[in-house]
């Protein structure tokens, strides 16, 4: 099936929305999103068969009454209403539905016909439906945000470069407000639900092309229009890198597994090398969802595997050597071999008693000054790729100045920085200042050598796309 | 290539249920090496094979999925051993027509190829470590079929056994010539339509010049 592109302008970037079930009851869940979305300055239209007002907005008593220019109504009833709200807001040539309620295709049969329902709707109407069972999309630089439960949304309103587009709302919701923690750029968020008409192939489709995306992020249960999406993806994983977790391992092929090949298939080895084949990148949690999509966004493709380490305490180094050496996702690191002229320019900036081979370790005394010229020496030298920069807080001689020392040469420098914080109660404050400067960070070793793997990962995508990075 | 899969399915002596006999003359008219091989009617040859030993003699019958579990295979057999085997086999499998091949020598490691129906993205193929360990210590890649000769040498790189396509231990199997056999297989599965449902080849081993496929089992989907 070859489905034509789906213009979503409208959706991301309304003039008119309209809500459905809304009260002036606390707690009403129509009420809520309706709060959420009093700041993104668009035009509102309350929908409430009693209700006059609902937050000084006129409410409307039916959706037949609604003036025209309506460019998404947020259906918040339950589900069999949420049916009836869809036709008459179709009938008023409404073109975005979002359907929040559950009750649909995942609860039984009769769901499964209300499910139906909307999907004729769509094939008659021409609306374009999201959901049902959909937490609805979040844009934070255009402070437009339907979810009505609590995800990091404060953090995240600067913004960013991440399309997240997630099957499962909650998944997607928890996600993104661990995500925030500790410094999180968001483009988009979009909960699919259950995808009676809008899908992934859609949001591919449309965040593909969006100039402001620089990385999309999808979890996902099942792939509609597989081969096509994989198609889409191949295509627009040459301009920016496309992460999918694949949750919900489903038995491959063969409805009697009688060959090797369907045994060693397992539960979804075609997926893996699928994803492979067609330039995906994937990932298999939440946590390290958001770590690819977050230093992807902001990260070049690595220029080759070869990992210096900077660091105030010497036992980080050789934890960060370890795991770099440790062969993980099929995709080798390794510690960069510094050229004499490095070490010596380390050397001479810092104290007699630092290590100043890869492994750097500057020890406790360092002080900003020394972060910053060790770090200039190994972003010069030819052998090395990326650097690893392991900040602490303590050290007496740290001041918070670091984090713009870090940054600075992040900004400066083509080659990856990515930097380890702990700081205890604080660490995530300053994973959020140095997100805030541009520098991407991690409060462990492994997700920042993780983080490593996936910059030297979208290389290899790149090349064997034949695209130069 | 379509139409000569549906050719071969129609002159199939079961409708859609392949035995090796036949699933191997179809890789052989894909231009795929499999050793030379006669199959009975049912029970011993009626005529001595015309090609040389030593030979393989195997039960061949879309009924018997795993002939070695079974006692279904006996190998390096010279001609007396193979008469006398064709006589063992018979009684233990009285219905079912036995395949005497040619033994093949090899170098190597074996080599397992294969396809499957994925329900959600179609055809897809595997290639991998091969022999009777390759469920124990899984060494696979999978892609979607049809394939280029590109992909499926990065399939070949994704191996854990990639070295001895590399001179690993004086070995060098042939790189080349298993990508050619993964490309045409790729593309037998892709042309299958729904009817496909699963292959294996295994092993297939490196004679010192060329790829053989020793064992092949091609599954449809049956209407049932």
């Amino acid at each position: 099936m070859n489905l034509p592109p789906s213009d979503l302008r409208r959706l991301f970037n309304p003039k008119a929305i309209a809500v459905i079930g809304v009260s002036n009851r606390e707690g009403n869940i129509g009420r809520i999103i309706f709060e959420r979305l009093v700041p993104s300055l668009r035009k509102l239209y309350p929908v409430h068969p009693r209700e006059t007002a609902i937050l000084g907005h006129e409410a409307y008593a039916d959706i037949a009454a609604l003036p025209s220019g309506i460019d998404i109504a947020i259906i918040a009833t339950g589900a069999a209403a949420s049916v009836e709200a869809a036709a008459a807001c179709a009938a008023r040539r409404i073109p975005f539905l979002i359907i929040v309620a559950g009750g649909f295709a995942e609860t039984g049969p009769q769901g499964e016909q209300r499910e139906t329902h909307l999907k004729n709707l769509v094939q008659q109407s021409g609306c374009r439906i999201l959901g049902p069972n959909s937490l609805g999309i979040f844009i934070p630089r255009e402070r437009l945000d339907t979810i009505f439960v609590e995800h990091g949304d404060k953090a995240l309103s600067n913004g960013g470069g991440v399309a997240f587009i997630t099957q499962s709302g909650s998944v997607g919701v928890e996600a993104l407000g661990l995500a925030s923690n500790v410094g999180y750029g968001l483009r988009a968020f979009v909960g699919l639900g259950n995808k009676c008409d809008l899908d992934e192939l859609d949001f591919l489709e449309f965040f593909g092309r969006d100039p402001e995306t620089r990385c999309l992020a999808f979890y996902l249960e099942n792939i509609a229009h597989g081969r096509q999406f994989l198609e889409k993806a191949r295509e627009v994983t040459r301009r920016k890198p496309v992460i999918v977790l694949k949750a919900g391992r489903t038995p491959s092929g063969a409805r009697a597994v009688s060959s090797h090949t369907g045994r060693l298939a397992g539960m979804d080895a075609v997926v893996g090398g699928a994803f492979r084949q067609y330039g995906i990148q994937r990932v298999v949690d939440d946590e390290e969802l958001c770590d690819a999509s977050k230093c992807l966004a902001l990260l070049p493709a690595a220029p080759g595997n070869r990992v210096a380490v900077l660091t105030p305490a010497g036992g980080f180094g050789v934890m960060c050597a370890d795991y770099i050496e440790v062969d993980q996702r099929g995709i080798p690191l390794s510690m960069a071999a510094l050229q004499p002229r490095t070490v010596e320019r380390i050397r001479s900036a810092t104290l007699p008693y630092a290590a100043c081979d890869n492994p750097v370790d500057l020890t406790a005394s360092a002080d900003d000054g020394m972060f910053g010229a060790s770090l200039d020496a190994l972003l010069a030298d030819d052998g090395v790729d990326m650097v690893i920069c392991t900040t602490f807080f303590s050290p007496p001689a740290i001041s918070d100045g670091l984090i713009e020392t870090v940054a600075n040469r992040a900004r400066q420098h083509p080659k990856p920085i990515i930097t380890v914080t702990q700081y205890g109660p604080f660490t995530n404050l300053y994973l959020r200042r140095f997100h805030d400067a541009g520098v991407v960070g991690f409060p462990s070793i492994s997700r920042a050598v993780r983080a490593a793997r996936f910059l030297v990962e979208r290389a290899r995508i790149l090349a064997s796309l034949g695209v130069n990075p | 290539m379509k139409s000569k899969l549906a050719q071969w399915r129609s002159r199939l002596r079961r409708v859609d249920r392949p035995d090796e006999y036949e699933s191997k003359r179809l890789l052989a008219s894909l231009g795929l090496n499999v050793p030379e091989g006669l199959r009975s009617a049912s029970g011993p040859l009626d005529q001595p094979p015309p090609f040389k030993g030593p030979y393989a003699l195997k039960v061949c019958s879309p009924d018997v999925m795993h002939k070695s579990d079974v006692r279904g295979v006996c190998l390096n057999l010279d001609r007396d051993a193979l008469d006398a085997a064709m006589h063992d086999l018979a009684i233990a499998f009285p219905v079912a027509p036995l395949l005497v091949e040619q033994m093949v020598e090899s170098t190597g490691p074996e080599i397992i190829a294969g396809g499957l129906m994925d329900p959600s993205l179609g055809p897809a193929v595997m290639v991998g470590t091969g022999g009777i360990l390759t469920e124990i210590t899984p060494d696979v890649a999978f892609r979607l079929a049809p394939l280029d000769t590109h992909e499926a040498h990065r399939m070949l790189k994704e191996l854990r056994i990639h070295p001895v396509f590399e001179g690993y231990r004086g070995l060098n199997l042939d790189a080349a010539g298993l990508v050619r056999l993964l490309v045409t297989v790729s593309r037998m599965i892709a042309a299958w339509d729904m009817c496909f449902d699963q292959l294996d080849l295994n092993p297939i081993v490196w004679t010192g010049r060329e790829w053989v496929i020793l064992d092949a089992k091609l599954v449809l989907r049956t209407a049932a």
